[in-house]
């Protein structure tokens, strides 16, 4: 059996597209998340949403949806000011917010959401990924949540302080910093 | 579209490849469409009736990345979903049967490499695609291997794309959204330079997918066939192969770098009717 390009095309249309309405109808073309965490399949914690699975596009409400985490508790934990509609706050959101932070080498982002969920429902975790919290965070977990040793060193090495007067302080250290640099240049 | 030719006897009209370029065409607008929509959703302007998915979620490589992950935890790596999932497996359908024709056919930095080599082809004339000597390049052919593993290891490890900082498909169509990083431009920087002196050099030596797609041709289902006995070995083929692939030497083209463009062949260059065809093993 021999194939020319018309031929080729026609297989290639009828292939792919047909390959993807498949798909929809089955209902496994998705091209976004569901905002609906996957449950972890094995060992002690069997049936609880798995927080790695959070993705950046998951509002604040699915997080407290599904891992029953009060709003409040999100908002104070990430520095969210008063006025900010919490519950349709994306988490890749604070990746916008804590930009400058990129600046010291540091992130506060959806891996930081994932830790705080993962502590404060006591899922596990792997600490090795180097994420950080805001200290407002941390503040809330070692009070609400149950804690280990481990746990409790590894946040008070990757707290950030997120308050606008350390945010102020920082401005300031850098525009001196500026200036001193400039006067020793001339 | 077709163009009535030749000396050779056998032969009586040529095309000139519209059919593959029309399809390059169609994918390349697709995709550029598909990621404009998507930027045009976020801020709520998004055309209904086309799709506004991300360009990870329509990359069939991301299905690749996420095998590992998926299969280990159910979850996908991070920007994939189910639709990177589809379309990889429509993509091997199609390299089962006949090749990478992604590569060849759909992938729009495949194309948008060929079209860019039409300049380099017009200033060397000859010399394009043939400044590499053969004793370097047929190594150098290998890389994309390392780099094929070298992302899924990674990947896998790390739970995210890693790649997606370098990515230069990913730097073509969003180049104009500020989201791209810095090593993705200087890559493409460099390929659309290395364009001008080699056809397709990503496609050649580094892009992962094309080196997995690749190892389709061993075992494809039509596959590039020559037929000795008519062949008059002017050559034509070999000239023609983007890929630097011998055509002229081999019975059946097995090259992990052919792209079934079938542009060695007698409906291309080839100047005697089905002298070198796409065809499946009874096939004549």
């Amino acid at each position: 059996m021999k194939m020319k390009s018309i031929s080729i095309a026609i297989i290639i249309f009828l292939i792919v597209f047909s390959g993807i309405e498949l798909a929809k109808i089955t209902g496994y073309w998705r091209t976004e998340s569901l905002k609906i965490p996957i449950k972890i399949k094995t060992g002690e914690f069997a049936g609880e949403y798995n927080p790695e699975d959070i993705r950046g596009s998951y509002r604040f409400s699915d997080i407290a949806k599904y891992f029953e985490i009060p709003l409040e508790d999100l908002q104070k934990a990430f520095g969210l000011p008063a006025d900010e509609d919490v519950a349709n706050f994306q988490c890749k959101e604070l990746k916008e917010i804590y930009g400058y932070l990129e600046e010291e080498g540091k992130e506060i982002g959806t891996g930081s959401v994932r830790l705080f969920v993962a502590l404060y429902k006591g899922l596990p975790y792997d600490l090795s990924e180097d994420t950080c919290l805001p200290l407002p965070a941390v503040e809330i977990l070692k009070e609400r949540a149950n804690l280990s040793d481990e746990q409790i060193k590894y946040l008070e090495t990757h707290s950030i302080d997120i308050s606008e007067d350390s945010t102020t302080k920082t401005e300031l250290e850098k525009e001196e910093a500026t200036v001193e640099k400039e006067d020793s240049d001339v | 579209m077709a163009k009535s030719n030749q000396t050779v006897k056998g032969v009586k009209t040529k095309e000139k490849g519209y059919i593959r370029l029309f399809v390059q065409i169609f994918f390349f607008t697709l995709v550029g469409l598909i990621v404009i929509n998507h930027a045009l959703e976020e801020s709520g302007k998004g055309i209904s009736w086309l799709s506004s998915a991300s360009l990870h979620a329509i990359c069939p490589f991301g299905g690749v990345v996420s095998i590992y992950k998926f299969v280990t935890t159910g979850m996908f790596v991070k920007k994939i979903h189910e639709s990177s999932f589809v379309l990889m497996f429509i993509m091997f359908i199609l390299a089962v049967g006949f090749g990478p024709l992604f590569c060849g056919w759909i992938c729009p930095l495949g194309s948008f490499q060929e079209w860019f080599g039409k300049i380099g082809k017009k200033i060397f004339k000859k010399r394009y695609n043939n400044f590499i000597p053969n004793k370097y390049d047929k190594y150098l052919r290998y890389l994309r291997y390392g780099m094929l593993a070298l992302i899924i290891y990674k990947t896998a490890t790390l739970g995210y794309l890693v790649f997606w900082n370098f990515d230069p498909y990913y730097t073509l169509f969003n180049f104009w959204t500020g989201e791209v990083a810095i090593g993705g431009l200087i890559v493409l920087g460099i390929i659309i330079l290395a364009s001008l002196f080699v056809e397709r050099p990503w496609c050649k030596y580094l892009c992962p997918y094309g080196a997995l797609l690749g190892i389709f041709n061993t075992f494809r289902i039509f596959k590039i066939k020559r037929n000795p006995s008519t062949c008059i070995s002017c050559g034509a083929c070999d000239r023609a192969c983007p890929m630097n692939i011998t055509v002229s030497k081999s019975r059946v083209v097995r090259n992990h770098q052919c792209i079934s463009c079938l542009k060695c062949t007698s409906e291309y260059a080839c100047p005697v009717a089905g002298t070198v065809q796409f065809a499946t093993k009874g096939g004549e």
